[in-house]
């Protein structure tokens, strides 16, 4: 019975092992863990709005994000 | 709103690649819109900001310096008419473009209204994703 168990155990530490393995190397880096941002994520849905801080901050995200190709737009709810 | 969906559709759900960067500023222009009416379930993509507000103080700011900012790929030409702000409106710039005290640089296009402009959006942004 004892000898089971600790083949049992083993055999559970290989698997948890190899998952593990599995999940960094494909699945972090799918999510970019490995430095490479293959597909930006979709976020949950946001509750709430902040409000905007006037032009000023505009601008300052404006400048946070040089060297991207940056949208803006100005729209209405309904 | 179907400007919003349409980009979250064609724009940003067909390039999940490009490092683009979208803020979408959100404010009343109708007598029934009100933040409570916010479409939280449209461009939910991580590379959007969303703001709300209120004083337009954005909208009324491109409106006023629009003129100004010469698109270098085309501009609209056409301004929403009888109104107090810019909105239903897109601008497009590019990566090296800056905001320096007087305005920003680097204007690609811009568009009202979002539907019928999108295809100068579409092959702007196209354009602006895939230059280096």
């Amino acid at each position: 019975m004892t000898r089971v168990r600790w083949v049992l155990g083993a055999v559970a530490i290989v698997v948890g092992t190899a998952e593990a393995v599995l999940y960094t190397n494909v699945v972090g880096r799918r999510l970019g863990g490995a430095g490479v941002v293959e597909a930006y994520p979709i976020a949950p849905a946001a509750s709430s709005l902040s409000q905007l801080r006037g032009v000023d901050e505009l601008k300052s995200w404006f400048n946070a994000y040089k060297g991207h190709p940056r949208l803006i737009f100005l729209v209405s709810p309904t | 709103m179907a400007g919003a969906r349409w980009a979250q559709n064609e724009l940003l759900a067909k390039h999940p690649k490009a490092d683009v960067r979208m803020f979408a500023i959100w404010f009343r222009m109708y007598p029934g819109d009100a933040e409570s009416k916010w479409p939280s379930e449209l461009l939910t993509d991580s590379r959007v900001e969303h703001r709300w507000d209120e004083p337009k103080a954005a909208g009324r700011w491109f409106l006023t310096n629009l003129s100004s900012l010469k698109p270098s790929r085309g501009g609209d030409g056409r301004f929403p008419q009888r109104t107090d702000a810019l909105w239903d409106s897109y601008l497009l710039f590019g990566r090296n473009a800056t905001w320096t005290d007087a305005a920003p640089s680097g204007l690609l296009s811009w568009g009202y209204t979002i539907l019928r402009t999108k295809a100068q959006l579409q092959s702007d942004f196209e354009f602006a994703i895939a230059s280096r």
